[in-house]
């Protein structure tokens, strides 16, 4: 073994965690709080404590997770009043010394942790979140054809395409909450990120079905979506230039 | 027992809205412009009263206008002055950020160019021009403050 390798100390810390879990019961149709005492280190996420809660105390507690490496969104929660990703969150860098973790607002619940995407996926779906070309026979049969793109172009859309639809902007939005037919953060982001790509050419469809009472005018600019983003999406920059691209009429920059 | 699904949604964490100067911007907004079209309805009604609804007499006028104005409070300064002097500070934020609203969403006032992100990423409401302008309309709210106690009580 090299001795550089052997230089690198890697300080463990181990500091016992109260876990307050807020639970859906499909059976009553009501939630409960459940507490658990767990040893984390400083190494583990809030997602691997409730793994170790599942395994140890209480099998009975569900939690939706599939990647633990904040690729795939699905383990999006309330943690400590700010819906984040559980895989990304460690419970040393939280601050406290009992983390309260809740399932994500403005979704419908099933099990505990576990919420209803089905509307949050279908909301998405409404704003045609793929390329849209006016030649379908080249995009589909010509596959030959490319549609190039430069550096600048990409950089139109970039930030708006790592999205993992984790749900975080739209447990955050209080529009949503108000409003609970409104598109929502998440949406309205996908929407613009294909409406800004340059091989895109069907901006006007897109523009016209977010152009509503439901679409980007529920927004009303709280911001909350940009701060909670798990992946610095900023959802509240995609609507607000889908509005600059609605009240001046000109496309998006593309 | 068969399982019911809730067709509930969960319930919102109302300590995320009480945090960031946007959410209390637009809690102000929503707040103010409520209670301005309140006003609005009361202030119609009210001067159409006093014009005695189309056929105008000094003596309804005086009555009604005199009825609203109310008691001397603090010094020589009316009740009803008190109410003007708070409809104005509603005036001043509600237009305020309503100016900045407008020209952030119609002309990208502040709107930072979508770029390629890296670690740590600020979100565009935490960016710097989008601060300066939130905290320019709270000076002009403050300034307007100053200058409506002033001509509402002592000038």
């Amino acid at each position: 073994m090299s001795s550089a390798k052997a230089d690198i100390k890697v300080e463990i810390k181990r500091r016992t965690f109260t876990f307050k879990v807020k639970r859906y019961d499909p059976k009553t149709g009501g939630y409960r709080l459940s507490e658990y005492k767990v040893e984390v280190t400083n190494r583990q996420t809030v997602l691997d404590a409730l793994l170790k809660i599942k395994a140890t105390q209480d099998a009975t507690l569900a939690v939706r997770y599939s990647c633990r490496m904040g690729t795939c969104g699905s383990c999006a929660m309330i943690i400590n009043g700010t819906p984040r990703l559980a895989c990304e969150t460690k419970p040393f860098e939280l601050g406290t010394d009992v983390i309260t973790v809740e399932p994500l607002s403005n979704l419908k619940p099933i099990k505990d942790l576990v919420t209803d995407m089905d509307d949050f996926f279908e909301k998405h779906k409404a704003v045609d979140p793929w390329l849209i070309r006016k030649d379908e026979k080249e995009q589909f049969e010509q596959l030959d054809t490319y549609y190039p793109q430069t550096e600048e172009q990409l950089l139109n859309y970039l930030e708006f395409s790592y999205c993992i639809k984790c749900g975080a902007c739209y447990a955050a939005c209080p529009m949503v909450f108000l409003n609970k037919n409104y598109l929502g953060p998440q949406a309205l982001a996908a929407a613009y990120r294909w409406s800004a790509d340059n091989r895109d050419e069907g901006y006007v469809l897109r523009l016209k079905i977010v152009d509503s009472d439901n679409g980007v005018w529920s927004c009303h600019y709280s911001g909350t979506c940009s701060k909670v983003c798990p992946k610095g999406v900023d959802p509240a920059l995609a609507i607000n230039l889908l509005k600059k691209s609605l009240l001046t009429g000109k496309p998006p920059a593309r | 027992m068969a399982e019911k699904l809730s067709t509930k949604r969960n319930p919102p964490k109302w300590s995320l809205w009480f945090k960031g100067l946007d959410e209390w911007l637009l809690i102000f907004q929503k707040v103010s412009g409520a209670l301005l079209a309140l006003y609005l309805i009361g202030h119609t009604l009210v001067i159409s009263t006093a014009l005695n609804f189309g056929h105008p007499t000094p003596l309804t006028w005086e009555r009604i206008i005199g009825l609203i104005e109310g008691p001397q409070v603090i010094g020589n300064v009316h009740f009803g002055a008190i109410i003007e002097y708070l409809v104005a500070l509603l005036v001043a934020i509600h237009g305020a950020n309503g100016v900045r609203l407008i020209l952030m969403q119609y002309f990208g006032l502040g709107l930072p160019k979508p770029e390629r992100r890296t670690y740590p990423m600020v979100p565009s409401p935490m960016k710097k021009p989008q601060v300066i302008y939130k905290y320019l309309i709270i000076i002009v709210v403050v300034i307007f403050i100053a200058l409506a106690s002033y001509v509402a009580f002592i000038g």
